[in-house]
């Protein structure tokens, strides 16, 4: 993130965290004092809380006011200026939000898949769908796709078999 | 004491531990997307049923391991396997471009052991003094020891803007908040969930932080490209070393200091030593653009900063660096006891320490040189092929350890976070530090508070909480202007004043 976005990032950023603060401080004066146990008043579990949000607040309230600050004066020196070019992508890289849309999406199926049906059927659909998700702008430009998708898929099936079988039986670790 | 520690670790069973996990450590730091504190997590999960001795040992040499073999991605790639290397990488890919990656390589591997070298000696010299001096700590030291940890942190961790570490440092003590509070088991901020009664664990959210986030920023940027495939024999350069004897010293005494001091790390240490040789030099004006003394200073730096940041992860329960952040994690599971007294309790586990750090460097300088080629193999996989099956081992690392299923979308809520922060130039190091030190921060201020029976004065009336109290302050003028501004104006009025 660069220029002006990470900047404006930074102002929504300072405005998010002084309002989590303020409400964490909330939070923390709510929390019950004991006073029917009669404790130490000096042990309440607020104490800490309560200090933890009110220097989020602080620090909130710094980085918006920066950042406004920051928005306005780079908005003026903007003016007139032609916008940078950005960095092309590699010709066959999936990169930027696509990426992450993939990576998100396949990630949480995975994420909600994993306890409630088979791991190595799932983790092998996951590796095979995240490989050829990234890989189809070469397949689709490559002449041997059934062979590059095999390729895949092979890959994914040791790695589904072999990966879960050196967590349980090397390191005797119990999986979902 | 000190033999004790070696006879009990020239087994079979440590030498091949140390052999393969300097060696996983070295392909985990060269691999980019592959960090050392999410291998450390994963391998912490792994190591579960480990003994206590051979646990520490594994995680310790993956640790020295991987900081090394990031080197070889920043010569070869310019990505630094690790953010430690980054400095590596200004110089070293100079190096590699200019047709000398073999010297670079080889320089690289030659500092790195020297620099463990420092470092150990460092440890083993200073770690008991320091766990001596940490006896004379009381609660209110410790509160305020945890404060400037996050300060400090946060300033040296993101120098160019210090309130976005101490941000992120806050956050990480917001998140140590949530769940059942030690002194009256109240569940803070668990909404009725019950998962969240037993609050966050460290592992999962490291490895959210940094794995799963490493995984989305991988992919998010465009792949590198190798710089060249073909690589010589690479040797010990000893012509090199001796020539920048000083700046080794240099480099190693700094990036030992600067590993000590809480939750910075290996990355900032890179990046000082650095700077002091370059301002040092008789020729700065090649430093970035293929200069041996730089590549020197930056690999000395962050391999001696490892010894470092594990001083006071063992005398004061407070990790020098997130990677260690993770080693002391594990000391805990693994029923090590780190702070002052591991000197009276358990002084051969320290020195324990001590050797499996000499015998790691020892794996990590032949491994360094005669398995380059190798090496350069595994440089070839692609993020595609590379990365889900690292997402997978995200996903059961977590649960391996727990057996909670919610774990895993900890660590899912913690990898998006991680992203979104660090596509923001937040640090992630401070975060880790705030989970850790959370604790020690809400007992040790509401037992001060105890203590004085709410009177705020004993907070800075004690020498040793004053000198913590001046250190923070310290550190928030150096990384608020306004504020220095501010402290300087009331400076110069009252020196104004007749």
């Amino acid at each position: 993130m660069m220029g002006r976005r990470l900047l404006l990032a930074d102002t929504v950023t300072g405005g998010v965290i002084l309002v989590s603060g303020i409400l964490i401080t909330l939070g923390a004066w709510n929390m019950p004092r004991f006073e029917e146990r009669s404790i130490n008043p000096w042990t309440v579990p607020g104490i800490m809380p309560g200090f933890v949000g009110a220097v989020l607040s602080i620090l909130g309230l710094l980085l918006l006011i920066r950042g406004g600050r920051n928005v306005l004066a780079s908005r003026a020196r903007a003016e007139g200026r032609a916008g940078a070019t950005p960095v092309p992508a590699p010709a066959l890289a999936v990169t930027g939000p696509r990426a992450i849309a993939v990576c998100l999406g396949l990630g949480l199926l995975f994420v909600a898949t994993v306890g409630s049906a088979p791991l190595i059927p799932v983790t092998f659909l996951f590796l095979f769908s995240f490989m050829a998700a990234f890989e189809m702008p070469a397949i689709l430009k490559s002449g041997r796709r059934l062979a590059r998708l095999l390729t895949i898929a092979v890959y994914a099936a040791v790695a589904s078999i072999a990966i879960p079988i050196l967590f349980r039986d090397v390191f005797l670790v119990r999986l979902p | 004491m000190i033999l004790e520690a070696l006879f009990s670790l020239l087994t079979f069973e440590s030498l091949v531990n140390v052999a393969w996990a300097t060696l996983l450590g070295i392909i985990i730091g060269g691999l980019p997307g592959l960090t050392v504190t999410m291998g450390l997590a994963l391998m912490t999960t792994l190591t579960y049923g480990f003994s206590n001795q051979q646990a520490i040992l594994v995680l310790l040499c993956l640790y020295l391991g991987a900081i090394y073999g990031g080197s070889r991605t920043a010569i070869l790639l310019n990505i630094p396997g690790t953010p430690a290397n980054a400095a590596t990488a200004l110089d070293g890919f100079a190096l590699a471009r200019s047709g000398r990656a073999s010297q670079a390589l080889g320089v690289a591997t030659t500092a790195s052991a020297v620099g463990s070298i420092i470092g150990i000696l460092f440890l083993v010299l200073f770690a008991p003094v320091l766990a001596e001096f940490a006896l004379h700590f009381g609660s209110f030291e410790y509160f305020w020891l945890g404060v400037f940890g996050i300060l400090i942190a946060g300033y040296m961790t993101a120098a160019e803007d210090p309130i976005k570490g101490w941000i992120t440092g806050f956050i990480g003590l917001f998140v140590a908040m949530i769940g059942q509070e030690s002194m009256h088991a109240y569940p803070r901020y668990s909404f009725g969930v019950h998962d969240l009664t037993g609050g966050i664990a460290l592992i999962p959210a490291m490895v959210g932080a940094f794995g799963f986030s490493e995984v989305l920023s991988t992919m998010y940027r465009n792949p590198a490209q190798l710089v060249t495939r073909k690589i010589g024999r690479v040797v010990p350069s000893l012509g090199d070393l001796l020539r920048n004897k000083v700046n080794i010293l240099r480099s190693g005494l700094i990036g030992t200091g600067i590993g000590i001091v809480p939750g910075v790390g290996e990355d900032v240490a890179a990046w000082i030593g650095y700077a002091a040789a370059r301002q040092g030099s008789k020729t700065p004006e090649e430093f970035g653009k293929g200069s041996v003394e730089g590549l020197i200073a930056a690999e000395t730096g962050n391999n001696s900063a490892v010894s470092g940041a594990i001083i006071p992860a063992l005398t004061l329960a407070v990790p020098g660096s997130a990677p260690a952040a993770v080693l002391l994690a594990a000391m805990y599971i693994h029923n090590v006891r780190p702070g002052p007294f591991i000197m009276i309790e358990s002084p051969t586990f320290v020195y324990g320490v001590f050797w499996t750090l000499c015998f790691a460097t020892v794996a990590m300088l032949v491994f360094g040189l005669a398995l380059t080629r190798p090496l350069l193999m595994l440089l070839r996989i692609r993020r595609e092929f590379l990365m889900p099956v690292i997402f997978f081992l995200c996903v059961i690392g977590p649960y391996a350890l727990s057996q909670r299923v919610f774990d895993i979308y900890v660590m899912f809520a913690f990898g998006v976070l991680g992203f979104v922060l660090r596509e923001m130039r937040y640090p992630m190091a401070p975060l880790i530090l705030g989970i850790i030190l959370g604790d020690i921060i809400d007992q040790n201020l509401r037992r001060s508070l105890m203590i004085a029976k709410g009177d705020w004065w004993s907070f800075v009336d004690r020498p040793l909480s004053a000198v913590f109290v001046v250190l923070c302050v310290l550190t928030l003028l150096a990384g608020l202007p306004f504020l220095r501004e501010m402290a300087s104006n009331m400076l110069n009025r009252k020196l104004r004043r007749p």
